[in-house]
């Protein structure tokens, strides 16, 4: 398990566990983000904005938050 | 026939298409407003079809109805306390699955829904085709298809609302599962709360919802220790939390229930492929920075190489306005007085609302596109770290950049922070950039002070500007805002061209809100400084004996230890107030010189070291009446008076400690 901010561009990975207050990890989960999601990394942390794919939305995270969400590579 | 009215809420997420929805539904005019309390903007408008008379509420986009964010509270609050007579669900048609999840929602809350399957385009080009029929068995609500960007399904939709809405359904229910269920119809029995759904009830409890929570105190309901219980039990049982189980399940149903109402295998990889494509390049590590600044380097010459001589144009014209109608008024024997008020009070006071008019809507202009076009969305990443790094918002750098070309556009350009406190301290901040009216103001002085290194000193005090903002901004945040920097997460649009008409409404709406609403306080403020200049009756205008040389005498002992404390500089600083670019004007007037001989007047009374204390007390004092107006606007009083109160402390400040410890090396 790993946090999602050391994943590289293109990788498939699956979500693991969310870190953070329950507001946040709420948020999260009715976005669409909970555990046992795949979400693929459309651009990481060092080549600019974080950027993750969950199925054909895409979503920019802040950089503190990649450091919340921990993911497992999937398949 | 008798009309018949219908109250009706827009719901669904970011980038749904809502507005463009909304746009058709009503045909774009709407009346902007905020909801009560907080600044989130709210648009309301209406439409006629068949007899029936029916208002259209757009709430905030939003993922669902937990009232966690301020967004999420808006919808709800309007869903239960104002009881409309439905809701339309806009849905992103091609994301079917994470966008439904708010229909379930609504659902489960035992809401009418009509459901608006929009950008229905991208999933026919894909030769894919939705079950509309299966969804309605499932849902029981009125589907309808439409492609609100080219206004098709518009009249389906309309139809629906009027004659679908109030049919009654049997309700709605989700399937949890053995083990959860057993939970909640445990709990439903035992619960009931007026006015809402007890399953809805049962299952909001087991989430932990906090107003429910109160709600059922309040009532005598005595289930806190048994929900605790069972909730425990079953997340043993579980393995991890209820409410995330909760979420996964109800996913679970949209996953299944795609899988059944959609033909083939659903996705677009095709469409992002270029969207992701573009984001390698403008959201790109090394180019990502250089490009934004690029944006907005144009965006800003957009806004004031265009709207500057606009804005020109309509001061001169003002201006001869204000001069012939006085002339007229003086020839057909009107008093010097009455003349006055009609040219600098009262045309004085509309040109100064007038002039921001093109800025503004240039603004706006460039605001929308860049909106519609979704690249705003990204700009906030992009700067994310290093506005972080100041304390601020990703989002905060585009209202900072404005600032320095007119700080009204710059509060303005605020509005996109969804965020209420980061968006408030933004605001707060703002007036610290060194906008363009007071650039006159440093010319004059660093020009006769100094000529050499003009330059420098010019940007010296740029610089200060912005080293406050941080500072300031970081004491607000300690003083009012303790919680942390709202976490940014937010979906990301595919990039889009955006369409003229969207635009245009967009920029309408935001332009004639600042019109209405900050015009009348500008108004209102131009007209009483021309009150205080020219009373008591008799007096010359803005001479020692005006009430404004009364008011700047009274205050001239006050600005002694910053350097200058003669009344003429407390009257400048007055007039500074309406407009920063008035200061030079106010000392050409009070020591009856012209532009030319005003810098040997300035040479006399002031000293180097205090023209700098006295540039930089410019830079800092008081807003200017139509940003105090803005900020009201964006706001309320308090922060409005906050902002006046804070600058003129820290400007006196700084202005006296610049004087003070310059003096012991000088």
């Amino acid at each position: 398990m790993i946090p999602l901010s050391v994943a590289v561009r293109g990788e498939k990975v699956r979500i693991m566990r969310i870190l953070g207050g329950r507001g946040f990890v709420r948020r999260l989960n009715e976005m669409g983000l909970y555990p046992g999601v795949e979400i693929e990394i459309i651009s990481d942390g060092q080549a600019g904005p974080f950027i993750i794919g969950l199925g054909g939305l895409r979503f920019g995270i802040g950089f503190g938050m990649a450091k919340k969400i921990f993911v497992a590579p999937s398949g | 026939m008798e009309t018949k009215k219908l109250k009706i809420g827009l719901a669904g997420n970011p980038n749904a298409g809502k507005s463009t929805v909304f746009n058709q539904l009503t045909g774009g005019r709407a009346h902007v407003g905020n909801w009560p309390g907080v600044t989130v903007e709210k648009k309301e408008g209406g439409f006629q079809y068949q007899d029936y008379e029916v208002s259209v509420v757009d709430l905030p986009g939003i993922y669902a109805l937990t009232a966690y964010s301020i967004d999420e509270k808006i919808a709800r609050d309007f869903i239960i306390k104002e009881n409309p007579d439905g809701i339309v669900v806009v849905v992103d048609a091609s994301n079917l699955e994470r966008n439904l999840y708010l229909a379930t929602q609504l659902l489960e809350l035992g809401v009418n829904v009509v459901i608006d399957l929009n950008m229905m385009d991208r999933v026919r080009s894909k030769g894919m085709a939705i079950d509309t029929k299966k969804l309605f068995q499932i849902f029981g609500v009125p589907i309808v298809e439409t492609v609100a960007s080219k206004g098709e399904g518009i009249e389906e939709l309309k139809e629906a609302i009027v004659n679908e809405l109030e049919k009654k359904r049997s309700p709605f229910r989700i399937d949890y599962g053995e083990d959860i269920e057993m939970v909640i119809n445990g709990l439903e029995k035992r619960v009931s709360i007026s006015g809402y759904p007890s399953r809805w009830a049962a299952i909001k409890l087991l989430e932990g919802d906090r107003e429910i929570l109160e709600i059922a105190k309040r009532e005598g309901e005595a289930i806190e220790s048994q929900i605790v219980d069972s909730k425990k039990r079953l997340e043993e049982h579980l393995g991890y939390d209820l409410e995330t189980a909760l979420v996964e399940r109800r996913y679970a149903f949209l996953s299944g229930l795609i899988k059944e109402s959609v033909g083939k295998k659903y996705d677009l990889i095709e469409r992002l492929d270029i969207s992701d494509r573009i984001d390698r390049i403008l959201v790109n590590r090394y180019l990502g920075i250089p490009i934004f600044l690029g944006m907005m380097w144009l965006v800003f010459q957009f806004i004031f190489t265009l709207g500057g001589p606009l804005s020109d144009g309509i001061e001169t014209f003002m201006g001869w306005l204000g001069e012939s109608a006085s002339y007229e008024i003086e020839s057909l024997g009107g008093s010097k007085w009455l003349s006055s008020l009609v040219s600098d009070g009262i045309i004085g006071g509309i040109g100064s609302v007038l002039v921001f008019l093109p800025p503004i809507f240039l603004l706006f202009l460039a605001i929308a596109i860049l909106e519609a076009s979704g690249y705003m969305a990204r700009a906030a990443f992009v700067m994310d770290r290093f506005m972080h790094a100041l304390g601020l918002h990703g989002k905060s750098f585009i209202p900072m950049l404005m600032g320095f070309g007119c700080n009204i556009p710059g509060i303005m350009a605020a509005r996109t922070i969804e965020s209420e406190k980061d968006r408030i301290l933004t605001i707060l901040v703002n007036p610290l950039m060194s906008c363009s009216a007071r650039l006159p103001i440093y010319t004059l002085f660093a020009g006769a002070f100094f000529a050499d290194n003009q330059g420098w000193v010019v940007f010296s005090l740029y610089l200060l500007g912005i080293v406050l903002a941080v500072i300031v901004a970081r004491i607000f945040k300690d003083l009012f805002f303790k919680s942390e920097v709202s976490p940014l997460i937010m979906e990301l649009p595919p990039y889009r061209m955006p369409t003229v008409k969207g635009v245009l409404i967009h920029m309408w709406e935001r332009g004639s809100l600042f019109l209405k609403k900050a015009g009348t306080i500008i108004f209102a403020g131009v007209v009483l400084i021309w009150l205080l200049a020219s009373l008591p009756l008799g007096v010359q205008y803005a001479s020692k004996e005006s009430f404004i040389g009364q008011i700047g005498s009274f205050f001239s002992p006050l600005l002694k230890p910053a350097g200058f404390g003669f009344w003429q500089a407390g009257v400048a600083l007055l007039f500074g107030i309406l407009a920063k670019e008035v200061v030079v004007g106010t000392f050409g007037t009070l020591y009856g010189v012209e532009k030319a001989g005003l810098t040997n007047v300035i040479q006399g009374v002031f000293t180097p070291l205090s023209a700098y204390a006295f540039m930089v007390m410019s830079l800092i004092y008081i807003p200017c009446i139509a940003a105090i107006a803005t900020i009201k606007r964006e706001t309320n009083w308090r922060w409005a008076f906050l902002a006046v109160g804070y600058s003129l402390i820290l400007g006196w400040l700084m202005a006296v400690g610049i004087y003070q410890v310059g003096k012991i090396f000088i």
